[in-house]
């Protein structure tokens, strides 16, 4: 194979002998200045904690600095392969120390908290499988849980901790493996370098990409398996590849179900695309490994993926909503997607006057234009369904990889125009990611609780309530609860936190309706956050299935969230003066 | 390079299975992220030149692959995941790998066609241009050009870490948390209730706790919480129904916290 990405229509373009000549720029000063850019946004961060006005000054000024810098170092000129990797790993870790000061003292967003409390479990029984009322789905995906488990235990620090230092080597490994992956298809420093930085303009980045959740484990071992791919079947004689092939494919298998499912689908694209033995044979390797991970030891996580897909196509609600982002957000990143869309445009249509041409070009290069089309594609999504937005978003993680390449590679092989343009499209890409992202625009920064909010909804009256169902209650309690309630009971509680209990907490009065609801759901205790009826929900979302998701533009009236006290039957056990728990029913 | 990993395996497997304070967290943090994935590089690719980046990228790649794997490997064989099971996979896999380098050379030197076995620097089919015949040197100007950035990152980020640490245990710290609970305990002839306060950051006050029962049942409390802010006692109960219990701040009229069971 001596095609490559190099030799694709979008070749970086030649740099001047003048320049060839000169000296490479030194890179320090850069990742220098970018850090500095984390400290600012660490002010940022503490003036929202303490209510001190010039925080999100500091923020916006932090993120330029953060990520400018780079990305023209990038763009400028030459660049060895350590110093364009030392960029791009600079890039990463103040990316993930941004992530990690949000929240540095405990897990706040509920995905994570879910996975917090599967390692812990795992701590606990020392055995893999264990029920997880949190999210049942990962049970039998323990490859984030054993990682975390691992550090935790052989080095005596705490779960969160260990979470954060395994999250953090995690994301770094994929950005690695990105540009190992450029790299290896033949693509110089500096494609592969801009391939990471476009791919960290993508929505999910700074917080899914880099959380403590089971894509973040799976996500780098996706990369790699391919990077091994085209090593092994680059390098013949290296058996090692095969074993690193094989490998990744048996982490991605563990780890995560839908990143298991991508690289199924995606390496047998790759072995129809390349027709090579080699592919083939991965190809096969995962769908025995996937098909007998999910056939035999997982079946049930076929009918959980199905139900976005279900409520996508039959209107249904699934689970919690981020909420809809403002308009000006939206026609941001609306600008930045058009502008990718041209760039593929641009791309497609050179491989269409190549091939027209009779010249032959790497079947990962069409791999990856094709990947780059489903980026698009997945979008449709967003306007479909409850569940669309968050589907898109899902997908996007896996398909922007594919699309930052090419996008990389069709801006590298143009002159200074298309250069320049290109540094404007990326840049309102990254400022449209942290607009639309998460975390969401309304709390940019940490700061005082909000009701029904995400990371800010978690505070310590929540958790020390959460804490007391374990502590007096026991495990396992069918708890009905709002999203926040939700989230802290399952994790710091163990509690079986139930759904779809919005009408017991809307209703304006407590009748035999609700009785009937809740002893249907097998409800036995009620949390109640009365803050719920201070403030409206950003969300515009307060419960899981809620059936008001996204109306929710008053708070709740503060006599429904005190019904409680004159039902009858029920008992308040538990009051800090926010949130009250009532048992309902007799001791049993 | 043999010996000095299949050393520092055995060592730090031993701090870990031992849990030395303080060391476990190197040696920890070593066999989870470092050594097997070092040992193995060697093993798979020897003979076969990586470039720094993707040796730097496959390390701890390998080393937290050892961990999933190796953990269901301990799974299935009944064996409780503990920090002993974890360091002794980690570390076993590490010797085996350091000790069998020349598997590979050998699978590699039989099929290899020679293409790529030059002395010195190697261009590979990737197109990186990487030496074989060990690092190449490296002055003193440069190493300064690189440690000085490294040490001044270090410190921003050390900086950027205490101010976001500080602030929020400021922040945890300015929340006061005051729980009141109660709990039947026991029935019948035993009723009773267990009734539970608990402080966290909250400010010396005193309190005075009153529970009220059926048939005029009264009794007060003067919790004092000032120590370890808990205090919980039990309050047996004469005769069934509601029963309430209401925490007073200082010298409020107004219930600061309130509970009520039915009790039977």
């Amino acid at each position: 194979v001596t095609a490559t990405i190099a030799a694709t229509p979008e070749a970086e373009a030649p740099v001047s002998r003048a320049r060839q000549t000169r000296r490479p720029a030194p890179v320090g000063p850069v990742v220098v200045l970018s850090t500095l850019g984390v400290v600012l946004v660490a002010i940022g961060y503490a003036a929202g904690r303490t209510g001190t006005p010039g925080g999100m000054i500091w923020y916006w000024i932090g993120q330029a600095l953060v990520f400018v810098p780079i990305l023209f170092r990038v763009l400028r000129g030459r660049l060895t392969e350590t110093r364009a990797f030392a960029l791009v790993m600079a890039l990463v870790v103040n990316g993930y120390a941004l992530k990690w000061a949000y929240s540095p003292d405990q897990l706040r967003f509920s995905d994570e908290l879910q996975h917090w409390t599967a390692t812990g479990t795992l701590m606990r029984t020392g055995s893999l499988f264990q029920p997880n009322d949190a999210l049942p789905a990962a049970v039998h995906f323990p490859g984030l849980a054993e990682m975390g488990a691992a550090v935790a235990q052989m080095t005596g620090m705490s779960v969160t901790t260990s979470a954060f230092v395994v999250a953090g080597v995690l994301h770094a490994m994929a950005v690695g493996a990105i540009f190992l992956l450029v790299r290896a298809c033949g693509g110089g420093p500096r494609l592969a370098a801009l391939s990471c930085v476009i791919y960290a303009t993508g929505l999910h980045f700074l917080f899914f990409d880099s959380m403590y959740v089971y894509q973040t484990a799976a996500l780098p071992f996706l990369i790699l398996g391919f990077w091994a791919v085209r090593r092994w079947h680059m390098n013949r004689a290296t058996a090692g590849f095969a074993v690193l092939a094989v490998a990744s494919i048996v982490v991605v298998t563990v780890s995560h179900h839908v990143t298991a499912l991508v690289m199924l689908v995606a390496l047998a694209g790759l072995a129809i695309v390349e027709r090579s033995r080699r592919a083939l044979i991965a190809a096969a390797v995962a769908f025995v490994c996937v098909a007998g991970w999910i056939g035999l030891v997982a079946p049930e996580v076929l009918s959980y993926l199905v139900q976005p897909f279900q409520s996508v196509f039959g209107g249904g609600s699934h689970g919690g909503s981020a909420g809809g982002s403002a308009t000006w957000i939206l026609a941001i990143q609306g600008v930045g997607l058009l502008g990718l869309a041209i760039v593929f445009l641009v791309a497609v249509r050179k491989q269409l006057r190549r091939r027209g041409r009779g010249r032959v070009t790497d079947s990962w290069w069409i791999a990856a234009l094709v990947g780059a089309g489903l980026f698009f594609l997945g979008g449709g999504l967003r306007v479909v369904g409850s569940s669309g937005p968050e589907l898109a978003a899902r997908a996007a993680t896996f398909t922007y990889i594919p699309l930052a390449i090419v996008a990389a590679a069709v801006l590298l092989g143009g002159r200074r125009r298309r250069m320049a343009i290109g540094t404007a499209l990326i840049l309102v890409l990254a400022i449209g990611a942290r607009l639309g992202g998460w975390p969401p625009s309304w709390e940019l920064l940490p700061g005082t609780y909000i009701a029904g909010g995400a990371e800010r909804a978690v505070e310590p009256q929540g958790v020390a309530a959460a804490q007391w169902t374990e502590q007096h209650l026991g495990p396992g309690n069918r708890i009905a609860a709002d999203l926040t309630g939700w989230s802290l009971t399952s994790s710091y509680g163990r509690q079986n936190p139930v759904g779809q209990v919005a009408d017991l907490y809307d209703a304006p009065r407590w009748t035999s309706a609700q009785a009937e609801q809740a002893d249907r759901l097998g409800v036995t205790y009620l949390w109640v956050d009365t803050r719920l009826a201070t403030s409206t929900p950003p969300t515009a979302t307060l419960f899981y299935g809620d059936p008001r998701s996204g109306e929710r533009v008053t708070p709740i009236p503060m006599d429904h969230l005190t019904k409680f006290d004159d039902a009858p039957g029920l008992s308040r056990v538990y009051d800090d003066g926010a949130i009250r728990i009532y048992r309902l029913g007799e001791l049993r | 390079m043999t010996k000095t990993l299949v050393a520092l395996a055995v060592l730090a497997t031993a701090l870990v299975v031992a849990g030395v304070p303080g060391a476990e967290i190197v040696a920890g943090l070593a066999l989870a992220l470092v050594l097997p994935g070092l040992a193995l590089v060697r093993a798979l690719f020897a003979g076969r030149t990586l470039s720094r980046v993707e040796q730097v990228v496959l390390v701890p790649a390998l080393s937290l692959a050892v961990i999933v794997i190796g953990g269901l490997l301990i799974f299935v064989t009944g064996i409780a995941l503990t920090a002993a099971s974890w360091g002794v996979v980690a570390g076993a896999v590490t010797v085996a790998a350091a000790l069998a380098p020349g598997v590979s050379a050998r699978i590699a030197a039989r099929r290899h066609d020679g293409r790529f076995k030059e002395s010195g620097r190697t261009s590979d089919s990737s197109g990186v241009v990487t030496g074989s015949a060990g690092a190449p040197r490296v002055s003193r100007s440069a190493r300064v050009r690189w440690v000085a950035p490294v040490l001044a990152c270090v410190l921003l980020l050390g900086a950027a870490g205490w101010i976001s640490l500080s602030s929020a245990h400021r922040q945890e710290r300015a929340t006061a948390v005051t729980e009141l609970s109660m709990l039947q305990t026991g029935k019948g002839l035993d009723r009773a209730v267990s009734v539970d306060l608990t402080t966290h950051n909250a400010p010396d006050d005193t309190y005075r706790l009153v529970v009220r029962g059926s048939a005029n049942f009264s009794q007060t409390f003067r919790p004092d919480v000032r120590s370890d802010g808990e205090w919980s006692r039990d309050v047996a109960l004469p005769i069934g129904g509601r029963v309430t219990a209401d925490l007073y701040r200082g010298t409020d009229s107004a219930p600061y916290r309130t509970v009520f069971v039915d009790v039977i």
